[in-house]
């Protein structure tokens, strides 16, 4: 049985790594003693798959994972056992059982939407910033690689940007943008051309998606399909 | 609370901020103003070597048994967020409720290995607590050592109120107790710690005054006070299978060391191999049932979704149930992919074996500790195994599949001779030569790959060769040059350990009170984390000690008179004094002593003084299979 499920990453589980979140559920699933499916080799490892990962310091509601099992069970019995063994921080949110044959995760969301908060100074400008990002075809940024740093045009792959509110030293944006590996955006990126004070904004993760034409669909609505 | 928010700002700016945030599966949090004793469990280095500490695994545990205690956890911190916490005056605080350290009653320190001293002054600093005993108050907390360093505690004493010398589970609750009496009576600071002098295994070094000869040799370490002892026991758990194991253990988020299930099967190690303290101190040897350890297994593999379970000990193979052990763990666990594994192995092919069925994944390397490179310097150091042992072993590790094999030495050690460093060489060739002819059967002869790994030799207290001078600097150096050229092989990697962290090691090891000092100055200077060679910095050190106006060489260099006042002899690991010096002279005639819990009693006082005795299970009949 192959469920699929939302999942959320808050405080202050926050501050660690996605790599460091897979072994941390992977444990939680191995406590709840819930029947993991294993890859069979040389070093069998759970059946376990995560979506987009989720850079350190990101909070997130809309995190999703495809977990295999060798045997069935209620979904209400899985979020409860699951919840029940996870350190707060992390909480099961929604699942479903999916077929066998559904696209993995990674494969199919391809789009991203991010809150973005932080405190601003006197003159913060959102609007005006956001609408010069908007009105430009180029947004230049220097990804670090291991070997050398790349130049990126991220532009094309903002697709919305928006102020929520602003005002009295603070604000807020919201942020969808393309994710994957035919183009990606991270949100620190697009954060960075505000002058936000006092270091960095806090960014949320509110959605993940899979485009279909000009639809957005949740990960959980196209496993229906 | 301000705290909190301070937190958040800071971590998204420093490297791994898992390591401060706390909150992992398992912690155990309790009502701070609700709970009477508050017990920190401080470890002298990062989250990620700290954690996989057992020791404090088991005080968590039976500390926070307690209902009028709590215990909680701190590390030091990195580089980067020392720099954030002293910038925005963040104290160190505890991971489970982040209390800063000054804020509890007894902040104990664990003591694993020497370079770890500055960072202790490093965290009383960051925690706002006085560096001396002597400075502190009535409001401050008791700072508490223990661990393996405390068998020669007077480098770091002036900077401890007290140390627990020995096994620490039933001291710990003694302590506990006394400090609750000591709260109802209302007395002074020394009111406590006479009360703690009068546990059996504690040590107040304030309570003790030490003269030294014109020459800096120590004349005598003496009370100054009434009615505490002249000399300081040792604290033996007398059964370690009814002794106290914690059911679940705190299931970190990131990579930490030894981040498993860790079973302790035994203490203790009688081998009698004479470099080595923690063979002395953690006499006599005592296993745990089977059935104890499978109960043990099943509780943890259930509280902590571990995928691994390792069988810790000084020398696992020694256990005298592992056969029966290992079948068990294998029958109950491997079918859902929880693995074992045997950290500590003897060289011998019966191991090989045991690893063999163990290994469930790729075989990715076998380590072997031959010690030395000759058989006359392994009589030397009392480590009985022969090259026909370390052969046999590789062998069945080559037939069983392995292409990895890892050999363990030292140099430097007393007697050492060019020639005997030439062994290393040439055992390491054997080696080589025999994986490619075995592997290469199957046409994997060029998989096969040797490290050789070679630390220099530190002379360690309460050891036979606590007497002896730490080989020339220059003269390790020209010994690892040598292994450098000889070892020339591709199929051979070679990795030493630098001589300049040998020799702080081996002051500190055997350091005298006045050797505080220094610490205090290295660490004044910025020194702090001086195990990770990132950080060590020896021009500091030695900066420091000539403030002090000490000669580090009269500590690591200098061949002591077997008659000599040592500045550890006040404290008894039960191991006596003349037990030691029969088996220097053993070492120099080249005469090896058996083990003792195979052959006769080898006079070593511990059992018949300490009314201890050797525990082995070897004579359990086979296990009622469950399954």
């Amino acid at each position: 049985m192959k469920i699929r499920a939302r999942f959320t990453k808050e405080e202050p589980v926050r501050f660690i790594s996605h790599l460091d979140l897979a072994r941390t559920v992977e444990r939680a699933v191995r406590r709840a003693g819930l029947p993991v499916a294993y890859s069979q080799g040389f070093n069998p490892r759970p059946k376990i798959a995560f979506g987009s990962a989720l850079a350190l310091g990101i909070t997130s509601s809309a995190e999703y994972v495809d977990m295999e099992f060798s045997d069935g069970f209620g979904i209400n019995e899985f979020l409860r056992a699951i919840n029940e063994n996870l350190p707060s921080g992390i909480r099961f949110k929604e699942a479903k059982v999916i077929p066998a044959d559904t696209a993995p995760l990674m494969s199919v969301i391809d789009r991203a939407q991010y809150i973005i908060t932080g405190e601003l100074g006197q003159d913060g400008g959102l609007s005006s910033i956001v609408q010069q990002i908007l009105d430009s075809d180029e947004i230049w940024i220097e990804r670090p690689g291991k070997k050398q740093t790349r130049r990126i045009n991220i532009r094309p792959w903002i697709f919305s940007l928006e102020v929520l509110e602003e005002g009295a030293g603070a604000g807020t944006l919201s942020l969808l943008v393309q994710t994957g590996s035919r183009g990606n955006v991270r949100p620190e990126e697009v954060a960075d051309q505000f002058p936000w004070v006092f270091g960095q904004p806090r960014i949320h993760r509110s959605g993940l998606f899979i485009a279909q034409g000009s639809r957005l669909l949740s990960p959980l609505d196209v496993a229906h399909h | 609370m301000q705290q909190d928010k301070l937190l958040d700002r800071i971590l998204p700016s420093v490297a791994k901020p898992g390591r401060y945030i706390g909150n992992e599966w398992n912690i155990v949090r309790k009502d701070w103003d609700k709970t009477e004793v508050k017990f920190a469990l401080a470890f002298p280095d990062i989250y990620d070597i700290g954690m996989g500490h057992l020791g404090y695994k088991i005080l968590y545990y039976l500390l926070n048994q307690r209902e009028d205690t709590l215990a909680e956890r701190v590390y030091a911190p990195w580089v980067d967020m020392e720099a954030k916490m002293r910038e925005h005056g963040l104290p160190l605080f505890s991971l489970e409720t982040r209390h800063a350290l000054s804020e509890f009653d007894l902040v104990g320190f664990t003591l694993q290995y020497e370079l770890s001293y500055t960072n202790i002054l490093n965290m009383l600093d960051l925690g706002g607590i006085p560096l001396r005993g002597a400075e502190r108050s009535i409001g401050d907390p008791f700072v508490v050592g223990g661990g393996p360093c405390v068998f020669n505690p007077e480098p770091v004493a002036p900077f401890f109120d007290l140390f627990v010398i020995g096994d620490g589970e039933e001291v710990v609750i003694e302590l506990v107790e006394a400090y609750r009496e000591w709260k109802l009576e209302g007395s002074d600071r020394e009111g406590f710690l006479l009360k703690a002098a009068a546990i059996p295994g504690v040590y107040v070094p304030g309570f003790y005054d030490v003269d030294y000869h014109a020459d800096g040799t120590v004349k005598a370490v003496t009370p100054n006070r009434s009615g505490v002892p002249d000399r300081i026991q040792k604290r033996v758990v007398k059964d370690l299978d009814t002794a106290v194991f914690p059911d679940q253990f705190v299931v970190p988020y990131i990579d930490v060391v030894h981040d498993r299930v860790m079973l302790e099967v035994m203490r203790g190690c009688t081998r009698g191999c004479r470099f080595c303290q923690a063979g002395v101190i953690y006499r006599p040897v005592r296993e745990r049932r089977r059935e104890t350890l499978r109960k043990q297994a099943e509780a943890l593999v259930a509280s902590t979704g571990y995928e691994e379970i390792s069988l810790t000990s000084l020398s696992t193979s020694d256990y005298s149930g592992i056969e029966p052990l290992v079948d068990d763990l294998l029958a109950s666990y491997r079918s859902c992919g929880i693995g074992l594994s045997l950290p500590s192995l003897r060289l011998d092919s019966f191991s090989v074996g045991l690893a063999d069925r163990i290994q469930s994944g790729r075989k990715t390397g076998l380590t072997f500790a031959p010690e030395a490179g000759t058989q006359r310097l392994r009589d030397v150091i009392n480590k009985n195994v022969s090259e026909d042992d370390l052969l046999a072993a590789a062998t069945a590790a080559f037939e069983a599949g392995w292409d990895a094999v890892k050999l363990y030495f030292m140099i430097g050690l007393p007697t050492e001779t060019l020639d005997d460093v030439t062994g290393i060489a040439e055992l390491a060739q054997k080696v080589l030569e025999l994986g490619r002819k075995i592997r290469g059967k199957e046409g994997k002869a060029g998989r096969v790959k040797i490290s050789v790994s070679v630390a220099s030799f530190v002379p360690k207290s309460h050891t036979p060769f606590q007497w002896v001078s730490q080989a020339p600097l220059e003269e390790l150096e020209r010994r690892q040059d040598h292994l450098r050229r000889l070892l020339r092989d591709r199929a051979i990697a070679f990795s030493w350990t630098y001589v300049d962290e040998s020799l702080l090691e081996a002051v500190l090891a055997r350091g005298d009170r006045r050797v505080a000092d220094v610490i205090l100055r290295a660490w004044q200077k910025g020194c702090r984390l001086d195990g990770w060679s990132e950080h060590f910095d020896f021009a500091k050190w030695m900066e420091a000690f000539a403030e002090a106006d000490l000669d580090p060489y009269f500590y690591s260099h200098r061949e002591r008179d077997l008659e000599e006042t040592l500045p550890w002899d006040h404290i008894d690991s039960g191991i006596s004094k003349r037990f030691l010096i029969r088996e220097w002279k053993r070492a120099l005639a080249g005469q090896v002593t058996p083990d003792c819990r195979f052959e006769g009693c080898t006079g070593c006082r511990l059992c018949q003084d300490f009314d201890v005795r050797n525990e082995l299970v070897g004579g359990e009949g086979p296990s009622e299979n469950q399954s």
